[in-house]
């Protein structure tokens, strides 16, 4: 078994605390601008959905990107998808990749970052008050969980507004 | 039982996807791949990187020798594949071997044109294609004060971008064709801003020309162009396109077109033939015709493609995108699917704010994105080839199409969620 990044939809109150953890451990400032997870508020029917990288097992990012600076890495217990910041040279080429628009760019550096899971001690997770962010092990799928959270999802983005 | 006798020619983005491709299924199958360069596989996308000196030789070497190993790879470097013989499965090198191949694989890339057959032999013209000619362009760009670059497409912007990066206060002129930048991968709106920001760090431009002539005098090169004009050169970069490097091929028995055509699985008219990257000729997404998508990151997806075929995995490859991103003068373009504005029928959404140099115009088919030219404001650019690819619906957010895109990442949770509500 593997520990992924997860969230209960249900208690996600939109509090944006995630992103001040993780652009504060990633960059030193409390700046939502830089962070790698970002929550998107969806006012009809106030529900709020982090965005974070899903560590794609077939990762498009990796395989496309043409200074190989990206690389599927095992840890103990979990697995990140980690950009090299020494190879990374900017050209963005993963960000045009990503079908989740998971690859931020930044600018002082001129190099991608995306969430590489803090090396097993997600910010987020500590930071996230509700319990909604949680680094656990991935489970068996239960389906009607699923299904009604998918629901909210699809009646969310029926009528969105940002 | 041993595996089939995997054979690929081209040490690139697609070789090497294929590569990889092929052994996530099968461990233990022969793969042997032969390049006419003698050296481990670089990144010519980084080529531009390493003239503007922001990184090493080292560094545009994306594969070593412990990829081939942990991969089990038979590396030929250095012979050129000259034929190929498809009833004795069989292909031919530069030095007289032969080898034998269950697949094949033809991954020769392309090579860059030249405007002239004259020009190609004149030693301070050149092309960026590959390791040479970028230590050729930094060798010669030393004492270099004014450059010419024929053509003003992605990879001209590129080199003379690395170019004035390298070199504070070069000249640079831009010879072009067309009436504008970029007129093959943009519109005419969006390449009057980035005209604007090169100008603005001294880049000139003549519209409206070829060169037609050239010679070589005193270290110079001295241009004369279809207009009458003389022009000198320290330098001159040739960026005219590429041609497919489908030569040895023709006559061989596999069907070529302006590159080697290819099926849906990246299979030529010979079953166990497949091609892929710069040399394939292959369906496009959008526009349904057969075309060759000179990128980077066409040839990775091509190259996976064939490489699982080659495997026995029957993986399809749903049509061709051209897609790229590239750094212009401090500003970040991005294109995908079809472009330009001679495109046809379709309706246009544009946003273009000239002063802080931001530009987004797309153009949609029955509420359908078929194409997208994003300027400076690109953060979304995947979550965009993304609803390309899948042909999304996009009637919800055409309003927040010129702003951005970035929350309708969501798109594939709504999708996933029609999806579970369809089985349950």
């Amino acid at each position: 078994m593997s520990r992924i990044l997860f969230v209960d939809l249900e208690k996600c109150t939109g509090c944006r605390a995630c992103e001040l953890a993780c652009s504060m451990k990633h960059h030193g400032e409390y700046n939502p601008a830089k962070s790698r997870i970002t929550v998107f508020s969806f006012a009809p029917t106030a529900s709020f959905i982090p965005i974070f990288c899903m560590q794609c097992e077939e990762a498009w990012c990796r395989n496309i990107c043409p200074a190989g600076a990206i690389a599927k890495e095992e840890r103990d217990g979990f697995k990140i998808v980690k950009v090299s910041e020494g190879k990374c040279v900017g050209c963005k080429i993963c960000m045009l990749a990503c079908p989740f628009g998971d690859m931020g760019f930044v600018s002082e550096k001129q190099k991608v970052q995306k969430c590489d899971l803090c090396e097993g001690e997600p910010a987020c997770v500590d930071a996230c008050f509700y319990g909604a962010l949680q680094f656990k092990e991935a489970e068996i799928a239960n389906i009607p969980k699923k299904k009604a959270a998918a629901g909210r999802l699809s009646e969310s983005y029926k009528e969105v507004e940002v | 039982m041993k595996g089939k006798k995997q054979v690929i020619i081209g040490n690139s983005a697609a070789g090497l996807s294929a590569i990889s491709a092929i052994r996530s299924i099968d461990g233990s199958c022969p793969i042997t791949v032969i390049s006419a360069e003698n050296c481990m596989a670089y990144s010519p996308v980084l080529l531009t990187y390493y003239i503007a000196q922001k990184i090493g030789r080292d560094d545009l070497f994306i594969a070593d020798d412990r990829f081939y190993r942990e991969h089990n790879v038979k590396t030929i470097f250095g012979d050129r594949a000259v034929g190929i013989d498809p009833a004795q499965q069989t292909v031919y090198l530069e030095d007289d071997t032969k080898l034998e191949y269950d697949n094949l694989l033809i991954a020769t890339g392309a090579s860059a044109k030249y405007p002239t057959k004259e020009s190609s032999k004149i030693p301070r013209i050149l092309t960026v294609r590959t390791i040479e000619d970028a230590e050729r362009i930094i060798r010669l760009s030393k004492d270099a004060q004014e450059i010419v670059v024929l053509g003003a497409g992605l990879i001209s912007m590129q080199v003379a971008n690395a170019l004035a990066l390298a070199k504070k206060g070069i000249k640079l002129t831009f010879v072009v064709g067309s009436r504008y930048i970029l007129s093959q991968n943009i519109d005419d709106g969006c390449a009057a801003i980035l005209q604007k920001r090169l100008e603005s760090q001294g880049v000139s431009f003549l519209f409206g020309r070829n060169a037609e002539s050239f010679k070589e005098k005193n270290n110079k090169v001295w241009i004369v162009t279809d207009r009458g004009e003389d022009l000198f050169a320290d330098l001159v970069v040739v960026g005219k396109g590429v041609t497919p490097n489908i030569g040895w091929i023709k006559e061989t028995g596999v069907k070529v077109g302006r590159g080697v055509i290819v099926d849906e699985y990246m299979r030529t008219n010979i079953e166990n033939v497949f091609a892929a990257g710069d040399v394939a000729e292959a369906m496009h997404l959008i526009s349904g015709k057969r075309q060759v998508i000179a990128t980077w990151p066409n040839a990775c997806i091509q190259g996976r493609v064939s490489g699982l075929n080659m495997a026995g995995y029957p993986e399809k490859f749903d049509g061709g995108l051209n897609s790229n991103v590239t750094n212009i003068f401090g500003l970040t373009l991005a294109t995908v699917g079809l472009c330009r504005a001679t495109d046809g029928n379709f309706e246009e959404i544009k946003y273009a704010d000239e002063e802080r140099e931001i530009y987004r115009r797309f153009l949609l088919s029955d509420n359908r994105i078929a194409g997208a030219v994003l300027l400076s404001r690109v953060a979304d650019a995947g979550i965009i080839r993304n609803l390309i690819e899948n042909k999304t619906d996009v009637t919800p957010w055409k309003d927040r199409l010129t702003k951005s895109l970035l929350s309708v990442g969501t798109e594939l949770f709504r999708w996933l969620a029609d999806k579970t509500k369809e089985s349950n």
